[in-house]
């Protein structure tokens, strides 16, 4: 009877655990959710908000989804410190390295977004958008040699990709190899036809 | 003992690590600058020519900010005396700040200068300058404004005070630069600067950059101009103090820049200056030319 007793007593604290665990999973789920509405509503503030009392475990993404959101509510260093944070949880993040590089392109710091970059590319090599970012912060320092090496990796790994060729023939451009430049902005108006900046070029050429 | 030891190896790996090359490279953007003067006088009763030759170089840590070092030789040939020889020192600090609510970047700057020559008077010979600045450059770059402070001290208890409002901006999509600054110098002694106890003056940069052309194509051109009067100026873009010049009333210069190499620039500028000696009631001339060359590594 007493042993009937005890085990009656534990399946009701085990209910409740699993209750408790269950309403708490299910309240995270809701948090998330609402910030990723809110975020699409605009309100990235709240957006933050929603999310403040996660489950450390999730810490990281955490991080992520403030460095995202500060970012696109223009508060670039607070963006900064998440993504440097997350960057601290996991040096193999490359989410983090790439996330990093748009408050800092946005706040014009070229270099170390350019250092991000070449570190999101060394964890994963001749990945789009880290090759991409380089060469937006190679463009702001007008090095336009490194940018033509970062524009041929690009064009060789994407080359179904119009932007890779209009850095290429930017490079060019400014490196004054003009039939290099009008070659890579004849492919670029075979990938993207009637494309500005190219048609400008080369009729001007 | 052994903690020493290992307290020893872990700095011992920072700076190797820090000053190892190609990470010291990713962080660090170095440059030198070997500059050359040369100028004569037009009209002067005392003065003949001038000539500088000096070297700065500069460091510049990410974005985040950077130090100058600066060292130059002045020699200044008079007619019946004997020249003026001259060490100049420049120290130069500056810390870059990206605040959210401004849309740009916020600079901090200090300088500080030392003057050392053979001026028989004594009165331009050791003379030292502190000299701060703040500055915004808007995040398209084609807004800039700073607000520069300069106090020199020379000797027989002279203390000069400079400001230096600052605007510049950016035209026809930064093709087109324009700079203007103000010089309010006080504190003047009258005796010792042209009867003066204050000096108001405008320096007007113009600037151009041009499109990629040919090697030999300049990169860039300017034209400046300057007008009012000024004496014992700091002009804090050369990182100089003008500390055996008369009064200024004005001036202009052109300059032309190339971009010689990847990291290798070349500048060159000629102009001229009118100054007046007003205890000999001289009004004469200086005509200059300059050169440097600018190597980033």
């Amino acid at each position: 009877m007493k042993s009937l007793k005890k085990s009656g007593k534990l399946s009701g604290l085990i209910a409740t655990l699993l209750i408790v665990f269950m309403t708490s999973v299910s309240a995270q789920e809701s948090d998330w959710s609402n910030s990723y509405k809110l975020e699409t509503s605009g309100k990235y503030a709240e957006a933050i908000t929603a999310i403040e009392n996660v489950a450390v475990a999730d810490a990281e993404l955490s991080a992520l989804r403030r460095g995202w959101l500060y970012y696109l509510q223009g508060s670039y260093n607070e963006s900064i410190r998440q993504y440097r944070y997350a960057v601290e949880r996991n040096q193999q993040s490359v989410d983090a390295r790439l996330g990093v590089t748009l408050p800092l392109l946005a706040q014009k710091r070229w270099r170390e977004a350019e250092q991000n970059a070449k570190a999101a590319l060394e964890i994963s090599p001749n990945n789009y958008t880290a090759l991409l970012r380089l060469a937006i912060a190679l463009e702001g320092q007008r090095d336009w040699a490194a940018l033509k090496k970062a524009g041929a990796t690009l064009v060789l790994g994407y080359p179904s990709d119009a932007t890779a060729y209009v850095y290429l023939a930017r490079a060019n451009a400014w490196l004054n190899n003009r039939a290099e430049a009008v070659a890579a902005y004849r492919a670029v108006l075979s990938r993207y036809p009637g494309h500005l900046e190219a048609t400008t070029y080369i009729e001007k050429k | 003992m052994r903690s020493k030891k290992i307290q020893f190896s872990i700095l011992t790996g920072i700076v190797v690590t820090a000053i190892s090359p190609p990470l010291f490279a990713d962080t660090w953007a170095l440059k030198a600058t070997p500059g050359v003067t040369s100028g004569s006088y037009s009209g002067s009763q005392q003065r003949d020519k001038i000539s500088d030759v000096g070297l700065m170089i500069s460091g510049d840590y990410l974005e985040q900010g950077g130090v100058t070092v600066g060292y130059s030789n002045t020699q200044v040939n008079m007619k019946n005396a004997s020249a003026i020889k001259q060490d100049n020192y420049v120290v130069s600090g500056r810390m870059n700040y990206f605040p959210d609510g401004l849309t740009g970047r916020l600079t901090l700057r200090l300088d500080g200068y030392q003057v050392n020559n053979n001026d028989a008077t004594g009165n331009t010979n050791n003379v030292t300058a502190l000299a701060p600045q703040i500055s915004w450059l808007s995040t398209d770059g084609m807004l800039y404004a700073d607000l520069g402070y300069a106090k020199t001290h020379y000797q027989n208890q002279l203390n000069v005070s400079q400001l230096t409002p600052t605007i510049g901006f950016g035209l026809n999509g930064g093709a087109d630069w324009i700079q203007l600054r103000s010089y309010l110098i006080s504190g003047l002694n009258p005796v010792r600067a042209a009867n003066k106890s204050s000096t108001t003056a405008l320096d007007a940069n113009w600037t151009h950059y041009f499109e990629p052309g040919t090697t030999l194509a300049p990169s860039t051109m300017s034209l400046g101009f300057s007008t009012g009067e000024k004496v014992y100026a700091v002009d804090m873009d050369a990182q100089s103090v003008s500390n055996l010049a008369d009064l200024s009333k004005g001036g202009a210069t052109v300059g032309l820049g190339w971009k010689v190499a990847k990291d290798t620039k070349l500048f060159v500028l000629a102009g001229q200056t009118k100054y007046s000696d007003v205890t000999l009631n001289n009004n004469y001339k200086l005509n200059v030319g300059y050169a440097n060359l600018t190597i980033g590594w």
